[in-house]
């Protein structure tokens, strides 16, 4: 509700509340008031009425006293009839009497009577001679002052009937004794008068007397004068009139005080009407009255009401002006919420700059002025909001659009999938096969995280560590046998994984679970994915323990071949060297001859077993590969030199010939040598008298054609050629096979090993050259040889 | 002529036949011959006799030619000696090659390679005799 309706409620309901509760007090209130004043008023109205009828007929009581006493009526009593004076105070009389009843209006006629009651002298003069002696006003009369009731009495004339009431008094003389009686007849139009009422109360005011048996003896206001002596007065309020005790006390002590004998003597009872009155009654103790005194309920509270209604009007007035007055109010009051929540409504409108202009000092002057600054904010909040917003929306929007391509990549990646399920399904055996195979395989396999931390062992882990797979799960690679590793070899290691992304390969030492030391080699390769970053590492770990010891035993077999084989051909050499020098006695020459002939078989021999240790050191790589600057020409020439005889015996003509720049070469000289001396004493060996040996070396450079190949690198090139006896086509593919020899050369040289060519093929190939021939039977043999520009090379550098 | 002017020869050799031959030879040619079998002999005739020069094989029991060697190179008067390793192992070997280069020896021979004339007329020249 309204704040302006609720002042309004709350000013009528005020009002109301008040008016209801002050016009109820009120109203009873004045009920009350006016029914004591009423009350009061005709209490007081009766009573005075009543006192004034008492004190009238008190006045009238003492007037026929007086009358009565008057001598002249002693006198006229007295007086015989038919005497002088009779006459004389007869017309005296008369003349009194007239005079009494132009004295009081209200007398309706004097009478005299005499004691036997008869009318002896009259005002109506029709009314001398008349007997009243059996009427109470005589008989009473006699007796004392006596007030006859109202009666009708004959107008005379033939006019009606007249109402009139009479008091009568003894007339007496001076000793006391009867005379007559003293009459007078009075209209009853002074009580008329009395009873009149002024109609202060109302129009139905009304009193009137009724005599001690009940009757009208003065009209009803209502019914008129038709009731007097006609209608009797049966009501409450007439009957408590007669109440014997309140005679009683009214008859003693007047009024003063009446109710204390019976209560309130106002009732509020039916009257002869049967209309609800409020009525009193006042008795008069001289004539055995009552005055009813009343006036019509409706009447009373037909005043009352009408104060009532007055009452409310004024209420209802000023009820009019008291809304309107909170109607005023209520409107200055809320003008200014209804401006502000017109404020409110505006920015709902988002319309921000609209400023509430309210100036009034009150609360709502300060919230409307907090209002317009909270405007302000909210203008400015929702700037930024909307700018925030806008940003997010682009945002969002890009999103979106992202979020689209993606989902347009992801549907086509769906697609992709669901091709690559089938193959991942088939996949997934292999994977299954391949687990299998790296489960059980005999070497180590180990997978690491990035850090090192072992994800997978094989059970080979346990076969060769002792330790079981499970054991080394989440720990560093290594921790768990405690693989001894010095700084360096720890750094090279993972430089090598990690930071180069390389296989590192490499001989360690380790420790099975038993404390037994093995030796194993390891592999430890990264696994990278896509972005080249390390995803797991593999390590494979091959025992080579057994190896070692077969390699350890193989090293000892050669030492020991060496030794055992080589000792007593030493010793043969040295004998017979020294035989044959003569050392232990001079020899002839047949001795010479056979001497010579274990000399040279001892030879061989040794040549022989040198080949196989070659071949066996080769084989396992126990060579130690020494790469100094080599004067290759030099050596070459060294090498010729050598066979300086053999040559010179079969009268073969050596041509050398050397490449620009040919001289220094980063090689292993006892090697290089080795070559050289083979390729050169093969070709000197096999080719007959008379015959050519060329020796070339030179540099070739990649793109170029040499020996019917492209290099495609630089090289140290030499080509050794001959004219001898040539490589059958069908046994060329076995010339580098260990101990082979071809048929032709066997025949034509019983000597040699058949384990030449193998060396230096294995020396070359070691090296990162290359080797091979053309050859055509009886014709001649051309070798040709490379190594790389830069040197030969290590094994470990071939093996990277 | 006087043992004390010929030059002392320690030929530490466990085969006996190679010891003869050189025995013969290098007293053949005027040197004062003295044998050992094994390194822990030589070791020790090296160090109490102090020869002129050693002639040292590297296979032999107890301890070999190497660590023999290794052990008189840490003495003040062997750490300088002239020794020409005399053997059948080939130098080529990893194991042997190492140690040839920080041990110092005068020559390494291969005894099928070298006759023994050579020997002697290399130990002659070592020694500074024509």
């Amino acid at each position: 509700m309204k704040i302006k309706n609720k002042i309004n409620i709350s000013f009528i309901t005020a009002f109301g509340v008040i008016l209801i509760s002050v016009g109820l007090i009120t109203g009873l209130y004045a009920t009350r008031l006016i029914k004591n004043n009423i009350y009061l008023y005709l209490e007081s109205d009766s009573h005075i009425r009543a006192e004034h009828i008492r004190t009238f007929i008190g006045e009238q009581k003492k007037t026929a006293t007086i009358l009565a006493a008057a001598s002249i009526y002693q006198d006229f009593l007295k007086e015989p009839l038919g005497s002088e004076q009779y006459k004389i105070i007869k017309d005296k009389i008369n003349n009194r009497l007239a005079r009494t009843m132009q004295a009081d209006q209200e007398i309706y006629e004097v009478l005299i009577l005499n004691i036997n009651g008869i009318t002896m002298a009259s005002s109506n003069l029709e009314s001398e001679g008349e007997d009243e002696s059996k009427d109470e006003y005589f008989l009473e009369g006699k007796n004392g002052v006596f007030i006859k009731d109202v009666y009708w009495v004959d107008k005379g004339e033939g006019d009606g009937k007249e109402l009139t009431y009479a008091i009568s008094a003894p007339i007496k003389d001076d000793s006391g004794n009867l005379l007559g009686v003293s009459l007078l007849r009075y209209k009853p139009d002074y009580f008329y008068k009395i009873v009149k009422s002024e109609n202060i109360l109302g129009k139905t005011e009304e009193n009137f007397l009724i005599n001690k048996n009940k009757f009208f003896i003065t009209p009803s206001l209502f019914l008129g004068k038709e009731v007097v002596l006609k209608q009797k007065v049966e009501t409450k309020n007439a009957n408590d009139c007669f109440d014997p005790k309140e005679i009683e006390y009214v008859s003693q002590n007047g009024y003063f005080n009446v109710d204390k004998v019976k209560g309130l003597q106002i009732v509020e009872a039916q009257d002869y009407r049967n209309i609800s009155v409020i009525a009193t009654h006042a008795y008069i103790p001289e004539t055995g009255w009552c005055l009813i005194t009343k006036v019509d309920k409706s009447d009373i509270f037909s005043f009352r009401n009408n104060f009532i209604i007055i009452f409310l009007t004024i209420f209802i007035f000023a009820g009019l002006i008291f809304s309107i007055i909170g109607r005023l109010i209520s409107r200055k009051i809320t003008k200014p919420i209804e401006t502000l929540e017109k404020g409110i409504e505006k920015i709902k409108e988002s319309y921000f700059d609209y400023k509430v202009e309210i100036i009034t000092k009150d609360e709502i002057g300060k919230l409307s002025k907090a209002f317009n600054t909270m405007t302000g904010v909210v203008k400015q909040s929702r700037a930024e909001i909307e700018m925030k917003v806008k940003e997010q929306t682009e945002e969002i929007e890009e999103k979106a659009r992202e979020l689209e391509d993606q989902k347009k990549a992801i549907l086509n990646v769906l697609e992709d999938v669901e091709k690559e399920k089938s193959k991942t399904e088939l996949l997934a055996k292999d994977l299954e096969k391949f687990k299998l195979a790296v489960d059980n395989a005999s070497d180590q396999v180990i997978i690491t995280d990035p850090e090192g931390i072992v994800i997978y062992g094989n059970r080979a882990v346990e076969v060769i560590t002792g330790f079981k797979p499970e054991e080394a799960l989440g720990k560093k690679a290594g921790s768990l046998w405690k693989t001894p590793m010095l700084k360096d070899y720890y750094e090279k290691l993972w430089d090598t994984i990690k930071n180069k992304k390389e296989v590192f390969i490499s001989e360690i030492l380790n420790k099975r679970k038993n404390g037994q030391s093995y030796i194993a080699n390891i592999s430890i390769s990264p696994v990278l994915d896509t972005n080249n970053e390390v995803l797991y590492f593999v390590a494979i770990e091959h025992d080579i323990t057994k190896e070692k010891e077969i390699d350890k035993a193989k090293t000892e077999f050669v030492s020991l071949a060496s030794h055992q084989l080589r000792t007593p051909l030493s010793s043969i050499n040295w004998y017979t060297e020294m035989l044959l020098a003569g050392d232990a006695g001079d020899i002839n020459e047949e001795q010479t001859k056979y001497l010579n002939e274990v000399a040279i078989g001892n030879k061989r021999m040794i040549s022989l077993v040198d080949s196989l240790l070659n071949v066996s050191r080769l084989d396992l790589g126990t060579f130690i590969v020494e790469l100094e600057n080599v004067d290759v020409i030099e050596m070459a020439k060294s090498v010729i030199s050598e066979m300086r005889s053999q040559i010179t015996m079969k009268n073969i003509k050596i041509e050398e010939s050397y490449g620009d720049g040919v001289k220094n070469f980063n090689a292993d000289k006892k090697l290089l040598r080795m070559v050289m001396q083979n390729l050169l004493s093969n070709a000197v060996k096999y080719t007959s008298q008379e015959g050519k040996v060329e020796l070339n070396i030179k540099y070739v450079k990649g793109g170029e054609t040499f020996g019917e190949k492209i290099m495609i690198g630089d090289y140290l090139t030499f080509i050794v050629s001959d004219s001898g006896i040539g490589i059958p086509i069908n046994q060329q593919n076995k010339m580098f096979s260990k101990l082979f020899r071809a048929d032709n050369a066997r025949e034509s040289e019983t000597e040699g090993t058949g384990l030449g060519l193998y060396i230096i093929k294995s020396i070359i190939d070691q090296s990162g050259g290359n080797v091979w021939f053309k050859s055509e039977e009886k014709k001649g043999t051309t070798f040709y040889v490379i190594f790389p520009i830069d040197g030969m090379k290590n094994k470990d550098d071939i093996k990277k | 002529m006087e043992k004390q002017n010929k030059k002392i020869i320690l030929v530490t050799e466990d085969e006996k036949s190679l010891q003869g031959a050189l025995c013969d030879k290098l007293t053949n040619e005027g040197f004062s011959v003295v044998l050992a079998q094994n390194g822990v002999e030589g070791l020790e005739i090296s160090l109490n006799q102090h020869p002129d020069l050693i002639l040292l094989d590297l296979d032999m029991p107890k301890l070999n030619g190497m660590e023999m060697l290794r052990e008189l190179r840490k003495d003040d008067w062997g750490k300088s000696v002239p020794v020409i390793i005399l053997t059948n192992l080939p130098s080529a070997d990893e194991t042997i090659n190492k140690n040839i280069v920080e041990l110092e020896p005068t020559y390494y021979f291969l005894k099928t390679e070298k006759g023994i004339e050579e020997i002697s007329d290399k130990v002659k020249e070592r020694l500074g005799i024509n």
